[in-house]
């Protein structure tokens, strides 16, 4: 589905964002990007989403260079930061999506808010949300659509701990129902564990990939203090020790 | 978003509405003057009679002696126009100490469009206030919101007004010989200041030339008339014909309006009433200086131009310049003879302010002021 | 409704200190006319006063459509086109600052006394501040939303409508607050200089002939229109962002 091959990126003034990278994922997997800041992985994310273009090396999306993706209608985003309009009530800014791709076969905004568990705030504005609701309304404007692709850079980063596990478990759910190919950048290898088929560690000072592993099934659940999560989740962590340059874990 | 485009349609609805939907509302308030030209005059003489507010007896006849003073007295005056050759007689009357002979420490307030010397005078920023026309005074008086001064004495005893044009029949180097009638201006346009729209209404249907039929321009540069903008121009016969013939426009010609039946007079000297009653001997004092000054510059022209350019710092002129307004202003300040001098004609603003009356530009007040 | 109390209070004050000056000061009518005076005015003229008045809204709201229409197709140039906005500001700073009176008088001379020369002196006054509010309004749109909005291959003009002119709004709002009622001066001003008609010709009428009554009528009439054209674009305001009270 998504195929990156040998891709670097260099930013004017000579920073290596990403160097020599090889990455695949398949149709219907969750892969997450996981590192510490600067590892390149929110750089690769835009790649993927045809916000950026690499300096070399060959990035496609389900056969198509992004930018087609994209206007295909088959690239879903969310970052951090809800991209709402303000003045738009959840509803509206969920409707926005389809105003400006048409798709057959794309949910209907209320129905999809409804299944979001946001049926009672459809036409709250977002200002009147709490982060947690933004959030998931900002999803189901990545969503709402049906793209094959769900691209999400660290869409419950701005979150307190509670509200992270909890919507952690909300996404496995909707996405276990949708199907989509996600491709999620996370600091967070609880969320990482809890979510994926996959695990991309990502290295900084250039970004490369340190390493890639499975997941094991167990550890896909929603309880996080479960001991297959702790287990997977320590491992990991031990893992990500070793990526973080010397002198710069302080 | 819809809303806003509702908003901006709304504004352009409502433009459109207010600007074609509404027929031009008359630009003087309407006086309907249903009387007759000698009705009206009959009750300018009985509510607002110039004999009231302008006298001559405070003028010195020619040859008086320099009047006897116990004290100097300190005079502003506020000119009335920025420090060029209209002041001339004013520039005398300080270097040839004449103002000094009579006691007087004066200092001159330079003018212009930003000032108003009746209003600064009636509230006593000025002692004396030389202003443009009698018709101002006139406006003034008869306004509810004016105040009661005098004037004393008048420089220019004709007005210069003059509807201003070119011949373009004449070569622009030789001076025209042609006459202007009323009848010229039928059809064409006329450049006005506000001041002086009704004065050019009112002379021209006095000569048979309904002012229906004439357009009018608000505004003031002869570049307008060079450029054949406009066809005449409101102007002074003393000053602007002489920016034409500076710009090489030998070929002006001018319709006086004091050769045909209008009646003012220019660069008058104004007083407050209280200020004329409790010190006389002043406005005489200041008189008699202005008198020798005028005097001066009927008999000495080119010395009086020479002081004249050193004087007028509004606008820088050569000698040869100040002359040529001399010359042209010279049947003016004469009016009807040297003796009479200064004299202003009572009889005549009254005549002036019933056609003022007509015009709807002042309102007569319903008690004698 | 919080808004009208305030003006309401204006209404009331300003009548009342001025009575009070006159009691206190005793000032000359050339220099203060008693409220009473001026009432006077307003009520023998009024059928003029209202003429005048349509006359200089009408050049008012019809210039400042136009300046709108200029301003709006601006922004939107500057925001398609890249380096737009550098290329063009020394030319509008530069037109901004032309002083008006010698404009006035060179568009008087082509033009006549006709609406045209009103139009151009309102929309000069007015455009700037629309343009500049604009602009910046823009430039705040979400970047984020922005990025959203690109990997759904929006156009660049689907991404003007969508993101950068409702984050705009709030702006092109506040700019109103300012030249809606500067284009109320500005045709005053323009009427003042060289029109025959409309309020800034009463001003200048008024004047010449002392009547610092009518001056005063004038001016109270004008301010009233200016508080009106205030609180429809307060209306405006509270009905296009009500959003932000919900």
């Amino acid at each position: 589905m998504i195929t990156v091959s040998q891709v670097s990126k260099r930013f004017p003034g000579g920073t290596v964002a990403l160097d020599q990278i090889d990455l695949t994922v398949a149709r219907g997997e969750f892969v997450s990007l996981l590192g510490p800041s600067g590892c390149g992985k929110s750089t690769l994310l835009r790649l993927l989403a045809g916000l950026d273009t690499a300096t070399s090396g060959i990035v496609q999306v389900g056969g198509l260079a992004p930018v087609e993706a994209c206007r295909r209608g088959a690239i879903g985003v969310a970052f951090q930061r809800p991209a709402l309009v303000p003045s738009r009530t959840a509803l509206e800014n969920v409707r926005l999506t389809l105003e400006i791709v048409r798709r057959p076969g794309s949910f209907t905004p209320a129905e999809l808010l409804r299944q979001f568990g946001l049926e009672a705030f459809g036409h709250h504005y977002p200002h009147q949300l709490s982060g947690g609701m933004q959030q998931r309304v900002n999803i189901a404007c990545a969503l709402v659509h049906r793209p094959e692709i769900l691209l999400l850079d660290e869409p419950f980063g701005a979150l307190d701990e509670i509200t992270r596990e909890s919507l952690t478990g909300w996404l496995r759910g909707v996405i276990s129902a949708t199907g989509q190919t996600v491709v999620l950048v996370t600091h967070s290898v609880e969320e990482a564990v809890t979510l994926s088929h996959r695990i991309v560690l990502m290295r900084p000072d250039p970004g490369r990939i340190h390493s890639v592993s499975e997941v094991p099934a167990a550890a896909r659940i929603g309880d996080w203090t479960a001991p297959a999560v702790v287990a997977e989740v320590t491992h990991l962590r031990r893992r990500l020790h070793g990526v973080v340059p010397a002198g710069a874990a302080a | 978003m819809p809303s806003l485009l509702r908003f901006l349609l709304a504004l352009a609805f409502a433009a459109l509405l207010s600007a074609c939907g509404r027929a031009p509302p008359p630009a003087a308030p309407a006086a309907a003057p249903a009387a007759t030209y000698a009705q009206t005059l009959a009750s300018v003489q009985a509510r607002l009679p110039a004999a009231r507010y302008a006298t001559n007896d405070f003028i010195p006849d020619a040859g008086t002696p320099p009047p006897a003073f116990d004290r100097r007295v300190r005079l502003r005056i506020g000119m009335p126009w920025l420090l060029n050759d209209e002041e001339a007689p004013w520039y005398i009357a300080q270097e040839k100490k004449f103002f000094a002979a009579a006691g007087l420490d004066v200092e001159l307030l330079s003018g212009g469009p930003a000032h108003n010397y009746l209003a600064v005078l009636a509230g006593g920023g000025v002692e004396i206030g030389v202003i443009n026309m009698t018709t101002q005074v006139t406006k003034f008086v008869a306004s509810p919101t004016g105040a009661d001064v005098v004037i004393v004495a008048v420089t220019l005893r004709r007005t210069p007004e003059a509807i201003l044009a070119i011949d373009h029949d004449t070569p622009r180097d030789r001076r025209s010989t042609r006459v202007l009638r009323a009848a010229d201006f039928a059809g064409k346009t006329i450049a006005v200041e506000t001041t002086s729209q009704y004065v050019m209404e009112s002379v021209l249907a006095l000569n048979g030339q309904p002012p229906g039929e004439v357009k009018f321009l608000r505004v003031s540069t002869v570049d307008t008339l060079i450029m054949r903008r406009v066809d005449g121009m409101a102007s002074w016969i003393v000053n602007q014909p002489r920016l034409l013939e500076d710009a090489g426009y030998l070929n002006w010609v001018a319709y006086p309006l004091a050769q045909h039946g209008w009646e003012g007079a220019a660069d008058v000297s104004v007083v407050r009433r209280d200020f004329l009653r409790d010190q006389p001997d002043v406005v005489r004092r200041y008189l008699w200086a202005l008198r020798q000054a005028v005097e001066f510059m009927l008999d000495e022209p080119v010395a009086a131009a020479e002081i004249t350019s050193r004087y007028a710092t509004g606008q820088p002129l050569t000698p040869a310049q100040v002359l040529r307004r001399f010359e042209l202003q010279r049947d003016l300040v004469l009016g009807d003879g040297r003796a009479g001098l200064l004299r202003a004609d009572p009889d005549a603003i009254d005549r002036t302010a019933a056609h003022m009356v007509r015009a709807g530009v002042i309102a007569l007040p319903a008690a004698p002021r | 409704m919080k808004a009208p109390l305030p003006f309401l209070l204006v209404l009331l004050a300003v009548p009342a200190a001025w009575q009070l000056a006159i009691w206190c000061f005793e000032p000359k009518p050339a220099f203060l006319p008693p409220p009473a005076m001026v009432a006077g005015v307003l009520w023998t003229e009024r059928s003029a006063l209202l003429g005048h008045t349509l006359v200089t809204l009408g050049e008012a709201v019809l210039g400042y459509a136009i300046a709108n229409v200029f301003a709006l197709g601006c922004a939107l140039f500057c925001f398609h086109v890249g380096g737009a906005e550098r290329v063009l500001a020394p030319w509008l700073v530069a037109l901004k600052n032309v002083p008006f009176p010698t404009v006035a008088s060179i568009l008087v001379v082509v033009m006549g006394d006709s609406l045209g020369p009103k139009l151009i002196v309102v929309v000069l006054v007015t455009f700037f501040p629309i343009l500049a509010n604009l602009n910046k309004g823009l430039k705040t749109a979400d970047p984020v939303l922005i990025d959203r909005l690109r990997t759904l291959h929006a156009t660049r003009w689907q991404i003007f409508r969508k993101a950068a002119w409702p984050a705009a709004i709030p702006f092109y709002l506040a700019a109103h607050e300012i030249a809606f009622t500067g284009s109320i001066i500005a045709a005053i001003v323009a009427e003042w200089l060289f029109a025959q008609r409309g309020l800034g010709f009463l001003i200048v009428q008024a004047s010449t002939q002392f009547r610092t009554d009518r001056l005063f009528a004038v001016t109270l009439v004008a301010s009233v229109v200016a508080m009106l054209v205030y609180g429809l674009v307060g209306l405006a305001e509270r009905r296009v962002l009500r959003w932000q009270r919900a």
